[in-house]
């Protein structure tokens, strides 16, 4: 039972964090709490669905064309939405607000689409799960383990290494002074919305594959995955990972000792816990500039 | 200047406010002088329907929400009722009390329907019962089974027996007929599941079975590995599973996953043609109440919505409305009236089948069945 409930937490904290690292980054770049990164998901999952049942395309051009499609969702929400509100001066109180209603409207809209009802993807051949010592995982759950495993080493020596990733990392500490020094804060907010929503894409996609699809698939998980980042510490992308598996095992080892309906509860009884104690989450160290901006 | 606009349409906002609140007051005075004169009213009676058309469970509320419209049209083209049309105004209850309560509420006061057909789940028909007690509108479920539905009220009727029938009926099945005395339990946390989850324990427990766990998942859960693995490392021989279709699409793939190798069992949700076909289903027995679904009506039905397969309680949602017509055309639109009439129903020959209510606006009998899922349908369960 141990090692199944390890497993299990480790699957819910991967699918926790695909959604947490994206909305991590756009965090940090943009200062504002992006709800419909979530709908990104959805948007993403349906356009998979739609475009797997319709034209029969093999899957190594539908899985990167789905992820480019929620790139570029991401990209025209940011440019159409939230920088005319930005070039106004909105406070990120505005903006919030205005995720909320993309949220809202995205996944009416999936609804309006392709109807309320669930949607099964039956891409692989599926079955009993593969036995590690005692425990069951599927090929899918352990693809998904790795990828979230590539995917924090990747975003790690990205904003560690890359040009964009510290140029990310310099408007993320103060936009004012980046913009200063000559650092085009714009553009980095829209590469930022990009990348997060490149893997909010990957994400529709595993989630798709793992719970099947529904209109309201990203809002649940935004629940948690934001959750998850503010355990992390919102402003660090590794953290925000690492909060998701945190959140997914205390989850899960949690109804060891209560029953399950308690599950939700202790997420968020884990996020108050986080709030008062360590506001800045396990990683954030950015605790003034939290202040200021949230 | 943009701030000035904002107090100006504030101001308007305000104003249109209060006057939609004057308009709804008039409202019942104009109903009133029409009673006066039955003859020559020629306006349409209003019905409301109440049930999930989005999030969860909706792929079946839609379906019903074809059934009723199909009802509506045959009466209209008809002649409709003592010729007045028959007009339903649809809301969504999300399969959940808030959300229901809210259209509900909408359903009486505002639109001031004669009765509502609905609510299809019991949570729903629950939270807008005080209301309708209230305001003295009839409610007719055609999906509710929920044993605390019974004690809902005087106005809230059901054309489905209630699942203290179901409950008892699974339980005698499992010790009875599979020969099982250990069980697990996981349901969602609805007052539907819950009432079945609740009633199966009880009645397992007093033929001497046992229940080695019983757990529970949010309804919007779509991880219910952590419930899995505890039923999993439990000496259950069969796993009670009564849920809805989304979690139980998810439900029936992790348990494979995961390896379960018990029989389940659940209650009629099951027959929803995503769970049929869904990964894991294979074997999967539930049960359903005998329904003498007349075979007209069903080739009807599938003909004029191009569906497959009969959504659970099409039938009964297409005879609540009939029934409902009926009664108005014997007694009118008077709430009071109509509550009294359908008391007297003793023998409706309905396309679910014979239709009689008891004093509590229950059916007076119910029997079941147990299907399984066999290749992707469900048939007939012989041992």
């Amino acid at each position: 039972m141990f090692f199944q409930l390890l497993i299990n937490g480790l699957i819910a904290g991967s699918i926790y964090a695909l959604i947490a690292s994206g909305f991590s980054i756009i965090y940090t770049t943009n200062k504002f709490v992006h709800f419909a990164h979530g709908s990104t998901a959805t948007v993403a999952a349906y356009f998979l669905y739609w475009i797997f049942s319709n034209f029969g395309l093999p899957l190594y051009l539908v899985f990167p064309l789905t992820i480019l499609i929620a790139a570029l969702f991401g990209f025209l929400v940011h440019l159409l939405i939230y920088l005319p509100l930005k070039k106004r001066k909105s406070s990120s109180v505005i903006l919030l607000i205005a995720s909320l209603a993309l949220m809202a409207f995205f996944d009416n809209l999936m609804q309006l689409l392709f109807g309320a009802d669930v949607k099964i993807l039956s891409i692989f051949p599926h079955g009993k799960g593969i036995e590690i010592l005692g425990a069951y995982i599927t090929p899918i759950q352990i693809v998904i383990l790795i990828v979230v495993l590539l995917l924090f080493f990747g975003l790690w020596a990205f904003s560690k290494y890359s040009k964009l990733g510290k140029i990310m990392r310099a408007v993320s500490d103060n936009p004012e002074l980046a913009k200063t020094t000559g650092i085009n804060s714009i553009r980095v907010q829209h590469w930022s919305f990009v990348i997060g929503s490149a893997i909010a894409g990957l994400a529709g996609i595993l989630i798709a594959l793992e719970h099947n699809i529904e209109p309201a698939m990203g809002t649940h998980l935004m629940i948690q995955g934001f959750t998850a980042a503010v355990i992390g510490g919102v402003t660090s992308i590794p953290g925000s990972i690492v909060g998701a598996y945190v959140l997914g095992l205390t989850e899960n080892f949690g109804i060891w000792f209560l029953p399950s309906g308690y599950k939700s509860a202790i997420a968020f009884v884990l996020l108050l816990i986080f709030l008062i104690i360590r506001p800045q989450g396990i990683f954030g160290i950015n605790q003034g500039n939290r202040d200021q901006k949230m | 200047m943009p701030k000035k606009l904002g107090i100006v349409i504030a101001g308007l906002a305000l104003f249109l406010l209060i006057g939609g609140g004057c308009t709804r007051t008039d409202a019942p005075a104009d109903v009133s002088t029409d009673t006066d004169a039955p003859v020559e009213d020629t306006s349409p009676i209003k019905l409301g329907w109440l049930g999930p058309l989005t999030g969860d469970v909706s792929s079946v509320g839609t379906a019903d929400r074809e059934a009723a419209e199909l009802a509506v049209t045959e009466i209209n083209e008809a002649g409709g009722i003592n010729g007045r049309m028959l007009e339903v105004t649809y809301e969504d209850g999300f399969c959940e009390g808030k959300t229901a309560l809210a259209g509900g509420t909408k359903l009486i006061n505002v639109d001031e329907v004669v009765a509502i057909v609905g609510g299809f789940c019991s949570g729903e028909t629950l939270a807008v019962a005080p209301s309708a007690e209230e305001k003295h509108v009839v409610m007719l479920s055609p999906g509710s089974t929920a044993p605390s539905v019974t004690e809902a009220g005087d106005y809230i009727f059901r054309v489905v027996p209630s699942d203290g029938f179901q409950g008892k009926y699974a339980a005698e099945f499992v010790y009875n007929t599979l020969e099982k005395k250990k069980v697990a339990i996981v349901y969602a946390i609805t007052d539907y599941a819950e009432g079945l989850a609740n009633v199966f324990e009880e009645e397992y427990k007093k033929l001497g079975g046992e229940i080695v766990v019983k757990d529970s998942f949010l309804q919007e859960s779509r991880d219910l590995k952590a419930q899995l693995t505890k039923v999993k490392n439990s000496e259950a021989e069969v796993l009670y599973f009564p849920t809805y279709t989304e979690a139980g699409v998810v439900g029936f793939k992790q348990a494979e996953e995961l390896d379960l190798g018990i029989q389940i069992l659940g209650p009629e949700t099951l027959s929803d043609e995503k769970l049929v076909t869904a990964q894991g289903a294979e074997g999967t027995l539930y049960t359903v109440p005998v329904s003498n679904e007349s075979e007209a009506f069903k080739t009807k039905f599938l003909e004029e919505t191009g569906r497959d397969d009969m959504p659970v309680y099409a039938s009964q949602t297409y005879d609540a409305v009939k029934i409902l017509a009926q009664v108005i055309e014997s007694v009118g639109t008077n709430g009071e009236d109509i509550k009294n009439e359908l008391y007297n129903v003793k023998n409706y020959e309905g396309v679910s089948g014979m239709i009689g209510f008891d004093e509590n606006g229950d059916l007076t009998s119910a029997e079941y069945k147990v299907m399984i899922i066999k290749d992707g349908k469900s048939e007939d369960y012989t041992k």
